[in-house]
Order: C-alpha cells, then structure tokens, then sequence
C-alpha cells in the first residue's frame, strides 16, 4: 500500500497536471478492471482459508486498550489525511513547481513513507508498539506544526516533509 | 502501522483477524474524515496553513498513549519463557500418556495438523499441572497469531514458538517430535504456477491506480493560486514567491 503512494501518486499527479484529471481516473478504471480480471483468472476458486469466529469477539474488543488501539488509528488517520488528501495544492501553497517537481517530490514523499514503515515495523520488533507509537506521534505533531512555516524555501519544507512522512504511512 | 497492529494482536491473539479487520475500517474512516474535516475549514485555513488542523488529533492519540501503561521492556512471552526455563517436575500422568501426541504427531502433515496435534495435547491437559495447560493455550494462540504474518517477526517468531512448543512437549515428558516440514511451512500461500507471473502483474499496475483525487485536487489548486496570485498583482501587493 505504501509502495502504491511512493510510485502512483507522483504519476497521477503528473498525469494530471499534463492531461487533465479525466486521464489518471480513467486509467484507475482501467487498471481495477485488468487486476479484476487477473484476479478472477490465476486466484484459484477453492483457496482455503482459516475463517474466523465471532466467538469470544465481544470480550476482547471491549478491552479498553482495543478500544484505544482503534481510536489512535482513527486519529492518527484524521491527522494524516487532514494535510495528505491536499499534499499536491499543500505543496503548491508552500513553494510554487511544475509538474515534474511536484512529482518528485511525491516520489521521495512517498519512498519516505515506504522507508517508515519498514522502519516501524523494525522499531516495534525492538523497542516495543507504545514506545515506537510515542516517537512516531511526536515527529508526525512536530513535522505538520513545521510545516506551515516553511512556506517559500524547499530545502525546508523538503527537510520537514521527508520525516514527517515516515510516521504517515500505512 | 505496524505497532497498532502488533498491540491488537499481542492484546488478544485469537480474535487478531477481526481486530485488525476492524484496525483496517478505522484507517480508511479516519483517511475519509481527515480530507473532510480540513477541505471544511480550507476557506478559513488556506492550503499553506492546512498542516495545522491536524495538529490536535495528532495530540489527542498521543493522549490516549497515556492510558496503555508503559510496559516495562519485556515481551509478552516473558511469563512463558519464565515457564519453559522452569524445572517443573515431569508427572507422572503425562509419561503414561506421552506416547499418544508420539504416535499422533508421526500421522500428522502440513500446519493445520500440528493444531490437531496441539488440540490433542490440550485433551490431555487434565493429567498435567494447570500450569501446563495454560501455556499450551497461550503458545496456540501466538502461533495462531505468527500465521496471520508472512514474514517472522520478533514478536511472533514462529521458529522460536515452534522451538517454545517443543520444549513443552519435552516438559510434558513426551518423546515427539515437530516435524521438520512442519518448520518449512510459510503462511497461507497461493499455490498456483502462475504466483510469480501474478504478483509482478499487480506490481505492474501499481503506478497506474495513481492517486485520483490528489490529481483532481492539484489542478483545482493549480487554478486557484494562479487567480489569486493575480488577483493579488491587481490590488498591487506582491504575489507570494
């Protein structure tokens, strides 16, 4: 999924700004119907799987700390989104490109995100979920406070953006 | 994500599969939220300032960290390590019954076997101490959660709870081995010749999903600040660099 940001978002972005933003949604549908069909194709229709239980769900999703868990994806998520959903016209405000920088610049955007969340998932094996949660929070609250002040000089909105993207990854 | 899933599938390892499913909603509610709660105050914000409205739900998950106490380093296997380096007497009962899980794990093959093997076990729970019961369950489960991860991870390291499983078997005074193939088996995997021809498709068509609407909300923008950077010219302020 992050890989999916790193390398679609700069081409959409791109084939947008140069042919208009019918292009990349055509191109979206096209693309969904040639994975439909090669899925429905090599995905074999007896594939077994484990199936779940709603046993027992109950119990464990009353927990407060599942609850907690749930809620902090969701804020993290509004927290995220409030700035990704408009990064393109967000990173127009900032500093003025062209649409090949833009793109680049959702490209090394992007691999920032592929980069943290292999390093979450590196984190949470070392130091543990709540502590590597903590760090990424704090650097996701401390980039998007940045970010707004960096406004007319790339080399800072790049330096605040590039780490910034690494928490705000999926 | 990876510690918000790690945390609901250490907080309980068999309901894992809907916690997550459940984690995954809350990711895609929370992407749909965040667009809508800032394009609502992009009139009075503007892009350049729209970091900010994010800062307070930053701040509010940061606050319910405060909630999950901070466990001390150690992993949640600790209370079962404790229990496998223990000297628990081997009893009597279980070398009566060891060569039952023997003879069972020779017939057993593939992974969902070696949960028939450890049900089996688990039935001759009550000839055990309680103890060895409960770890059992809880070894079950995190092997049940390691299946939900194609790769091993530290926290679920299917190789050690393969090796935590054994010793508990060797505890219970049983002569059985897992079998080796049992140690070779990854997750679920789509057994089919066409595998490799498949997933570079899909990586193929990867950049093409694109991202639709950053590409529609960029040329809006694009439009936007060009009337008012003009606009600006007009009114003979300079327009932002």
């Amino acid at each position: 999924m992050s890989i999916s940001y790193a390398v679609g978002l700069p081409i959409g972005a791109w084939l947008g700004f140069e042919f208009g933003w019918r292009v990349p949604v055509w191109l979206s549908a096209a693309a969904s119907l040639a994975a439909l069909v090669a899925a429905s194709w090599l995905i074999p229709a007896n594939m077994a799987s484990a199936g779940t239980s709603f046993a027992g769900f109950q119990a464990a999703a009353r927990q407060g700390a599942v609850l907690r868990v749930w809620g902090r994806t969701l804020l993290y998520f509004i927290a995220i989104f409030s700035v990704f959903a408009y990064v393109g016209p967000v990173l127009q405000a900032l500093n003025p490109m062209n649409s090949t920088q833009l793109s680049a610049t959702l490209a090394v955007f992007g691999l920032a995100g592929v980069g943290g969340t292999l390093m979450g998932g590196w984190a949470t094996d070392r130091f543990g979920a709540l502590r590597t949660l903590r760090v990424q929070l704090a650097v996701l609250v401390a980039m998007m406070c940045l970010l707004p002040l960096t406004r007319g000089n790339v080399p800072a909105t790049m330096a605040v953006l590039v780490p910034g993207a690494s928490p705000a990854s999926a | 994500m990876a510690p918000q899933q790690s945390r609901l599938a250490s907080l309980s390892p068999a309901q894992a599969p809907l916690l997550l499913s459940l984690n995954g909603s809350m990711l895609y509610v929370g992407t749909a939220l965040g667009a809508v709660i800032s394009g609502a105050l992009l009139e009075q914000v503007g892009f350049a300032h729209l970091g900010w409205v994010g800062v307070p739900f930053g701040l509010l998950a940061m606050l319910t960290l405060v909630f999950d106490r901070m466990p001390a380093r150690v992993p949640a296997s600790a209370p079962l390590e404790a229990f496998l380096q223990s000297d628990h007497d081997r009893s009597r009962p279980a070398r009566r019954l060891a060569n039952r899980p023997a003879a069972t794990a020779r017939r057993q093959a593939g992974r969902g076997r070696l949960f028939a093997t450890g049900d089996a076990a688990a039935s001759l729970a009550a000839a055990l101490p309680e103890r060895f019961g409960e770890v059992l369950s809880q070894l079950l489960n995190r092997l049940e959660s390691s299946a939900l991860f194609t790769e091993e991870s530290c926290s679920f390291s299917r190789k050690d709870l393969l090796d935590s499983l054994q010793l508990w078997l060797d505890k219970a005074g049983c002569s059985c081995k897992i079998p080796e193939h049992a140690r070779n088996l990854s997750g679920p995997r789509l057994s089919f010749i066409h595998a490799p021809f498949a997933v570079r498709l899909l990586i193929a068509l990867l950049p093409l999903r694109g991202w639709v609407g950053d590409a529609m909300a960029t040329q809006m923008a694009a439009g936007k600040i060009q009337h008012q950077s003009s606009a600006n010219c007009r009114r003979g302020k300079r327009a932002p660099s």
